[in-house]
């Protein structure tokens, strides 16, 4: 059993605070070494791996240029990770042994990924870590020690708060409110697609459908524990609405990339269409990493991240109030308070990271003027843009090694109908939003 | 897949009606004042009966400003809701809230 400690840490004991905290810190050391002139700490420490086709002597040359940058990007990430984990209570010997076998891994997979005969295969790094996680996690019983290194979230939220780095603050203000109008459109068709299919078609609780909906829609697996707990769903629900959304997701990194390029989508479009379409913002990375353009990465963060992530807690709110108002068929005098304070509880909060790093980049950048800013593209954005994939990496690996096929095919057809008919709108919707109705904007973003 | 913890949550003080009344006739007077704390006592006498029905579910409490938070992993938001209801406590003597949370490794 959990315990409820365990269950609600405080806020300097969650995951959340320790990846804004360890991303923006790494964001000012980065800035501070370009300001500094020491930029060659951060080029060295964020490992590149150079593409090669047929042999690896281009790699064991980079290698040899920068013999300690391997070394110093796991000393880092162990130090800083290895610090969050003993505040967050989890077993720290545990985790940096577990953590040093998933960075081996991470490297292994790296220097696979930057193949070019399996880049021309769109099996771009995150991919290959997803695929190679899975393979080896669903034939082989993992060591716990070793599992205890695999926080999938924890190294999303991470990956996606150094994400902000490397979105400058313009373009969000720029491009934020159509990403909002297009993911808000789609949010709705989709949630209210699947709740009608579930409720009507197939008869389920509404709170059931609601989760489905949420998964579906909003933000994946968040937004159905997000929107189970709002509206008080069963536990059997949510987990089948994980299930469901964690069976897309990863069936969508494969499809949407290679249906892009069948149908010679640019970059833009493409990462706003994934960002649309996809459930979960590690798997929506994914995928916009397989189309190989940093546009179709800028576009679907755009679209996932300001678009959908932020606005769980209001459908959180709508939910809760329809739950005790309609479904529990209560007036406001007879029934439970439902606070406006909801929004704020279930909002992301690593978001707010991401959105800071943006900000403080996009200053530093303005304070630079146009030739610095070139140099600070290059000498610091770059790193961070490195550091990113590599804590992303580590989420995919840790994705793979924990999916469990056995266990996700426990659900019923009808949840499973309802949710398909979510994605049969969604998909093509999101394709036209993005490629015909508002492709000139994203293709400009690009 | 998921953990839960189920949040009780039950005000000790409803500091409006009580405070409106003390001041309803230009200002507090003793017997307001008596009245305002034979009101208190009521509520928090009903407050105690609460807690001690979530303890027969095995609900452990902690205290946040003015409320008592009784809180369990085990028993369902519906099922307390349901079982608080059957006791016949009304629904703005007490607010449920449902958190779930991933358990670690999944997506």
């Amino acid at each position: 059993m959990t315990s409820a400690t365990q269950v609600a840490p405080p806020w300097h004991r969650r995951e959340d605070t320790w990846a804004i905290f360890i991303a923006l810190t790494l964001v000012v050391l980065v800035t501070a070494a370009f300001l500094t002139g020491s930029a060659r700490f951060a080029t060295s420490t964020a490992l590149t791996i150079p593409v090669w086709s047929s042999d690896l002597a281009k790699v064991g040359a980079a290698l040899r240029k920068s013999p300690l940058a391997a070394v110093s990007l796991f000393g880092v990430f162990l130090a800083v990770f290895t610090v969050a984990a003993a505040v967050m209570r989890w077993d720290t010997v545990k985790y940096a042994a577990g953590f040093a076998v998933l960075f081996v891994f991470s490297f292994v997979v790296t220097v696979l990924g930057s193949n070019q005969h399996l880049k021309d295969w769109q099996l771009e790094t995150p991919l290959l870590a997803l695929i190679v996680g899975m393979l080896i996690g669903n034939v082989t019983a993992l060591p716990a020690w070793f599992q205890s290194a695999l926080r999938t979230e924890f190294y999303v939220k991470t990956g996606i708060v150094l994400m902000g780095a490397t979105l400058p603050f313009t373009i969000i203000l720029q491009a934020g409110p159509l990403a909002i109008l297009q993911a808000t459109i789609v949010a709705v068709v989709t949630f209210t697609s699947i709740y009608l299919a579930a409720t009507r078609l197939f008869g389920l609780d509404p709170r059931f459908a609601s989760c489905l909906g949420a998964g579906g829609s909003i933000c994946g697996v968040s937004a159905a524990i997000a929107i189970g707990g709002a509206c008080r769903a069963e536990k059997e629900h949510v987990s089948v609405a994980i299930s469901l959304v964690i069976v897309w997701a990863v069936a969508m990194i494969f499809i949407l990339p290679v249906w892009a390029r069948h149908l010679g989508m640019a970059a833009g479009p493409t990462g706003a269409w994934i960002g649309t379409s996809e459930f979960a913002d590690a798997a929506g990375y994914a995928a916009a990493a397989a189309v190989g353009d940093e546009r179709a990465i800028k576009t679907f963060t755009l679209m996932k991240i300001v678009g959908r992530d932020m606005f769980v807690g209001i459908w959180a709110l709508l939910v809760a109030f329809l739950s005790v108002t309609v479904w529990e068929r209560k007036g406001a005098p007879q029934g439970e308070r439902v606070g406006a304070g909801e929004i704020w509880r279930r909002f992301p909060k690593f978001i707010v990271g991401f959105f800071v790093a943006s900000i403080l980049v996009t200053v530093v950048v303005t304070h630079l003027g146009a030739p610095g800013a070139g140099a600070f593209t290059k000498e610091a954005i770059g790193p961070i843009k490195t550091l990113r994939g590599w804590a992303f990496t580590w989420a995919f690996l840790s994705i793979g090694f924990t999916t469990r096929f056995r266990e996700l095919a426990r659900f019923g057809w009808k949840p499973l109908a309802a949710f398909a008919v979510g994605v049969i709108l969604n998909v093509p919707l999101g394709y036209w939003l993005s490629n015909h109705l508002f492709a000139g904007y994203w293709l400009a973003l690009g | 897949m998921v953990d839960h913890l189920t949040r009780v949550s039950m005000k000790l003080v409803e500091p409006d009606p009580l405070f409106a009344e003390l001041g309803a006739k230009g200002s507090p007077t003793p017997e307001g004042v008596l009245l305002a704390g034979d009101r208190l006592r009521d509520r928090t006498a009903r407050v105690a009966a609460m807690m001690v029905a979530l303890r027969a579910r095995g609900f452990t409490f902690r205290l946040e400003s003015t409320r008592v938070v009784a809180e369990s992993t085990t028993v369902g938001a519906r099922e307390v809701k349901h079982h608080l209801a059957s006791l016949g406590f009304r629904g703005d003597e007490f607010q449920v809230r449902l958190e779930y949370v991933r358990q670690w490794g999944v997506l």
